[in-house]
């Protein structure tokens, strides 16, 4: 039974000039004077969000300015046009409520081309791969269960080193062991692939925290665990796999206060590391009792021409495209989410139908948003809260 | 006959004046051991009853219980891993049976006919589980009273005659609301189903779901996406009724073919929507006067001022 939450259809976002320009006509009142433009700048967030229409904003001299973008149906750039008799450049979109998109603005002039965050937008996150500029659209909020909260007890963040014979190294694993561990209760196991970028970017101490401490989701030991060389052991590699059953949750399990049956062990990755999350579970079906997969970079190919997506990938598209030639049950539960503005959404909802065969129940969660580490932050509760459901809804006022 | 008055909430009662109505004289037996850790932070309860209120201390006594009976604490464990791993099944087949009820009166809403009885067995089917759970909770209950029962061991059986001890002493008992699971635990161990055979009894919030038959738990804001579910079995104070506390926030659509569903797996039992300012006194353990809180009714209306079914 599949649970399908979100847009089931690809977003409607669209390039919407004529809708811009009455944004910005309204806005400039007609005039386009430097001052109008001082003054449209100094007032309003930018880029402009009026209901579903948000109109990214630039300002200078350039030959040529755009976009960088996932957006789907729309064109990647975007170009930017001059309001006449002005140094702005504008373009406009329309985005479903609460959309989330990350972007970076192109600048030619002459034969050189760079890209920047929007100077003008504040909202700038970071990524493993540079900092971005953020468009949120009219509704998006951010979840309140993401910042600090002060009467949330913090859990305690431990690094260990365990020598791994499969990975032929070292691995350093950063344990989260919450606040209400008691010697009297055995908890379940989370095992998060790149755990580092998930504690960085994501924030998940502080997520984890909060859903413990709201009890919006049972209490868990989770082991972020950091990779080696990522692609290699993340693209359905076989000693990674060993890595995690044979040596890594044995040894937690031994060592600390953990169920130890395949309910309590849940893998969890995104894009690479929910293909490593699979893959170990397609290995020992049984083992693992669920899976949290956040965009898995689950390519797959009709004929057999893995070298289509790069190296890199073929190993993972062997590994999905003989996934899909037999898909088994191999573990318990699936939660899947994408963001319906990556390229991996187009894979990722063609993969559901076998990612639903491979568990009794599966819940798929495609959001307004992209393939980033705010986008997987934000799906944390729909994903544990679904995968170890907490207690809140046993409690009641006082 | 026993007098009970049942609120929403705290927010804006007037406990005191609850209490004097009863009519008695004497200190309150003070249960809070839905707020856990928080149990002993009571100086407002205890003001707002007049003070001079005497804590049960329940959930305190059930962790002693649980760390100097290592063998009972065992069983426990074992006890609420079944109990989980039925739950667990139930709620499976519980969104089965409910997709199976929204497929059927879809397909007669599209062909614009009334539903018939094809939508009367798919109802029916959900009630069946209903039933079944609420059975194999009980029947899990059963045995494991049968297997360790708790006036033989030790700790307890203190614990239970202090509880029974204190109790003696006061003229009404009064139960706050907090984790509702917790809670029923709690007075299940000390037995205080016994003890308040014959008190005046002032309940609020979850206090009200703890004394009824069943516990049933609704929550539209919860992250798993669990179903309306029969939780536990509670005291069986209250009976005919299933309460309903914090309905406002736990309720967001109102959609009447889900409540019109709710409202028949609960029957006989009539819904009752407690929110802050509601109130109803029982009469030999029912409802009489529902004029002051809403319901739910069985075509899925929320209403208030409805005469008891």
């Amino acid at each position: 039974m599949v649970e399908w939450y979100g847009e089931r259809q690809p977003p409607d976002v669209s390039p919407s000039p004529a809708r811009s320009q009455r944004a910005l006509t309204r806005l400039l009142g007609e005039r386009t004077s430097p001052e109008a433009v001082d003054q449209l700048l100094r007032e309003h967030q930018i880029p402009l969000v009026d209901g579903p229409t948000c109109t990214f904003l630039w300002r200078g001299e350039a030959d040529w300015v755009g976009v960088e973008h996932r957006m789907p149906d729309v064109p990647i750039p975007l170009p930017l046009r001059r309001l006449k008799g002005t140094d702005l450049w504008y373009a406009s979109v329309e985005l479903p409520r609460g959309a989330r998109v990350q972007y970076r603005l192109l600048v030619r002039r002459g034969e050189h081309t760079e890209s920047m965050n929007d100077p003008l937008n504040k909202r700038v996150v970071g990524e493993p791969i540079g900092s971005q500029s953020v468009l949120e659209a009219d509704g998006y909020v951010v979840p309140d269960w993401t910042r600090p909260d002060p009467a949330a007890v913090s859990g305690e963040l431990v690094d260990v080193r365990l020598p791994s014979k499969a990975l032929r190294r070292e691995a350093h694993v950063t344990l989260y062991i919450p606040s209400r561990m008691r010697r009297d209760r055995r908890m379940p196991l989370v095992v998060v692939h790149d755990g580092g970028d998930f504690l960085h970017f994501s924030s998940m101490g502080t997520v984890l925290d909060n859903l413990m401490h709201r009890r919006l989701m049972a209490d868990c030991v989770v082991a972020f665990t950091h990779p080696g060389d990522r692609l290699r052991e993340y693209g359905a590699g076989t000693a990674h796999s060993r890595f995690l059953t044979d040596e890594l949750v044995p040894n937690l399990e031994g060592s600390l206060h953990l169920r130890g049956d395949p309910r309590g062990r849940v893998l969890m990755g995104a894009s690479f590391g929910g293909v490593a999350a699979l893959a170990a579970a397609v290995r020992k079906p049984g083992f693992y009792g669920g899976l949290l997969l956040e965009s898995p970079s689950l390519r797959f190919t009709a004929a057999a021409t893995p070298a289509t997506f790069g190296e890199v990938f073929e190993p993972v598209i062997r590994f999905v495209n003989s996934v899909r030639a037999s898909p088994r049950k191999v573990t318990e539960r699936i939660f899947l989410t994408f963001g319906a503005f990556e390229p991996l959404a187009v894979p990722d909802r063609a993969m559901a139908g076998v990612l639903e065969r491979m568990c009794d129940e599966m819940r798929l969660v495609e959001a307004l948003d992209g393939h980033n580490w705010i986008n997987w932050r934000d799906r944390l509760l729909d994903g544990l809260g679904w995968l170890f459901p907490g207690e809140a809804r046993l409690i009641y006022p006082s | 006959m026993r007098q009970v008055t049942l609120l929403g909430a705290l927010e804006g009662a007037d406990l005191a004046a609850e209490v004097a109505a009863f009519g008695v004289d004497g200190p309150v037996a003070l249960i809070t051991a839905g707020w856990e850790e928080g149990e002993r932070n009571d100086a407002e309860v205890d003001r707002r009853l007049g003070g001079g209120s005497r804590n049960l201390n329940l959930y305190g006594r059930r962790l002693d219980v649980l760390e100097s009976d290592a063998e009972y604490a065992d069983a426990e464990r074992l006890l609420r891993t079944q109990l989980d791993e039925l739950r667990e099944v139930y709620l499976l087949r519980l969104r089965h049976a409910l997709a199976g009820v929204d497929v059927i009166r879809r397909r007669f809403a599209e062909a614009h006919r009334p539903p018939g009885p094809e939508l009367d067995g798919a109802i029916e089917a959900v009630r069946a589980l209903d039933e079944s759970q609420a059975t194999a909770i009980g029947g899990a209950y059963e045995r494991f009273y049968a297997q360790h029962p708790p006036h033989e061991r030790a700790p307890i059986a203190r614990h239970r005659d202090e509880v029974a001890e204190i109790v003696s002493g006061c003229a009404a008992i009064a139960i706050a609301g907090g984790h509702v699971g917790v809670l029923n635990d709690c007075l299940h161990l000390c037995n205080v189903g016994a003890l308040i055979e014959d008190r005046p009894l002032l309940a609020w919030s979850s206090g009200s779901m703890a004394i009824s038959e069943r516990i049933v738990v609704i929550d539209d804001a919860d992250p798993a996406g669990r179903p309306d579910e029969i939780y536990d079995i509670g005291l069986g104070v209250a009976r005919g009724m299933v309460a309903l506390p914090a309905a406002a926030s736990r309720l967001h659509a109102h959609d009447p073919d889900r409540l019109a569903v709710f409202a028949r797996r609960c029957a006989p039992s009539v819904c009752v929507l407690f929110d802050a300012g509601d109130r109803v006194e029982l009469h030999a353990g029912r409802p009489t006067d529902l004029g002051a809180v809403g319901v739910i009714t069985r075509d899925g209306r929320m209403v208030r001022g409805a005469a008891a079914a």
